[in-house]
């Protein structure tokens, strides 16, 4: 029998690093540039293929993705939409270093808030990414100082955006 | 024959070949000048306008009165097109040549509904007998409410179309009721964006002071947020809402927090225990059909 879970999952990062348009690929499989803005949050709702936990139980995850806008560490509306998430995506863009630069600060209060969330960086635009760049890089050195997986995505080839959400259901699986 | 002699033979034809088709060339040139003059009429929007406007009014007039059915299948198309085009560039125009009708039919229609609606509660004031009208009369005593009012309030439409638990903090939804068999494709959406338009507001008015989001109105439709320690209730309704409604979602809230306290504090998104809820709602809503039938 598959168990269904429902799960909060928040969706970070500065503005324009294509959080939305990753959301739009993955729940709608389209890629649109406009950017839906109402009350500083946007929900979208996934539900994920069944997956086999330790124990031989099969759970099926139902995302809710929490889009949220803004990096204002001292927006105290912005971390309130942070509570109860099982899980988050730090999205950096590949085109702008400074986008990697925030990351920490942000990971910083939404683990203070969820300290129990598992993270998933990424680093979004693959398809801009010019070569010899050491964005990818940065990316990774993130990644390892904060002992979170991470994959560069491309939101508008679809390039590994099913598997970045995957990545974050397994990892929430193997805490069940 | 002397070419003198030959001279004066042709000169005579060529003079009567000169009369016979200088007529003639004279009606081609004017011709020429007719089909030139023709074809930058045809060519100039403004000319073919200024030669067909004084034939057109009589030329629809003849097509409407001859064949109503072809022009009437003919415009269908663009009509309403042309209609909403007019209501949102003249919107004012529009609103003072309806004003007078439908502000009549407005008033035919609430005069109606009040003849009803006085009609009703007199039936009920005046059978003393009713056991109903005993009963409300004790209500409106409990609550504090003149009877007249409580029973205006009990005549009113009302009917409760969702009912949704979600958890306080995460904004997942726990539990749906929907009276719509089908029910809402997107109950876990609004639960969530619900979740976040109550912290929107909290957050908006918190510096002058702390407080709950308890109603958001829409058209005919209302969502009453009952507060809880763990999660909280929302209920969609539609009409006025009867005297007693927000104490009874007082009541069912703190049911559901005693029996699943736990539940609820821990909750992870796991909903298939919590059939029991559905039930509740289910009876919570069909109680009010039944007070209204």
């Amino acid at each position: 029998m598959t168990i269904q879970i429902n799960r909060k999952i928040c969706l970070l990062g500065m503005y324009a690093t294509g959080k939305t348009s990753l959301i739009r690929r993955y729940v709608h499989n389209i890629f649109d540039e406009k950017y839906l803005s109402t009350i500083g949050v946007n929900v979208s709702q996934k539900l994920l293929p069944p997956l086999e936990t330790s124990n031989n139980k099969i759970v099926q995850f139902n995302f809710l993705i929490w889009d949220i806008e803004g990096i204002d560490r001292n927006n105290k509306l912005q971390k309130n939409y942070y509570a109860g998430s099982s899980g988050a995506i730090v999205v950096g863009d590949l085109t702008r270093k400074e986008s990697f630069e925030v990351i920490n600060g942000l990971l910083s209060d939404f683990s203070t808030i969820c300290p129990e969330a598992l993270i998933v960086l990424a680093g979004n635009k693959k398809d801009l990414l010019i070569e010899n760049t050491d964005h990818p890089q940065r990316l990774k050195e993130l990644a390892a100082q904060k002992k979170a997986d991470y994959l560069l995505t491309s939101a508008k080839t679809g390039e590994n955006v099913d598997e970045l959400f995957l990545l974050l259901a397994h990892k929430i699986k193997d805490k069940l | 024959m002397p070419a003198e002699q030959a001279n004066q033979i042709a000169d005579p034809l060529k003079n009567l070949q000169q009369i016979i088709l200088s007529d003639i060339e004279n009606r081609i040139g004017q011709l020429e000048i007719a089909h030139k003059k023709l074809g930058q009429q045809l060519n100039n929007k403004d000319e073919i306008i200024s030669t067909l406007s004084p034939v057109l009014t009589d030329l629809l007039q003849i097509k409407i009165r001859d064949s109503r059915d072809e022009i009437a299948n003919a415009l269908s198309p663009v009509m309403s097109k042309a209609i909403k085009k007019q209501i949102h560039d003249s919107k004012e125009e529009v609103i003072d040549a309806l004003y007078p009708i439908i502000g009549r039919m407005i008033s035919k229609a609430i005069a109606e509904a009040l003849k009803g609606l006085v009609n009703s509660i007199n039936d009920n004031i005046n059978n003393k007998y009713n056991l109903k009208i005993w009963l409300q009369r004790l209500k409106a005593k409990i609550f504090g409410v003149n009877v007249g009012e409580l029973i205006i309030a009990e005549q009113a439409p009302f009917a409760i179309r969702e009912v949704f638990l979600i958890a306080k903090d995460s904004g997942l939804l726990i539990s749906h009721y929907s009276k719509n068999i089908s029910g809402t494709n997107d109950a876990h959406i609004i639960a969530a964006m619900l979740t976040a338009i109550k912290s929107f507001v909290q957050d908006a008015f918190a510096k002058e002071q702390t407080g709950e989001l308890y109603e958001i109105e829409y058209s005919d439709q209302t969502i009453r947020i009952e507060p809880g320690l763990y999660a909280y209730l929302a209920v969609v309704y539609k009409g006025v809402a009867p005297f007693g409604l927000n104490e009874q979602l007082t009541q069912i809230q703190e049911r559901i927090h005693t029996r699943y306290s736990r539940f609820l504090r821990d909750y992870q998104g796991e909903n298939s225990r919590l059939t029991k809820i559905d039930t509740l709602f289910a009876e919570f809503s069909g109680k009010y059909d039944k007070e209204r039938e």
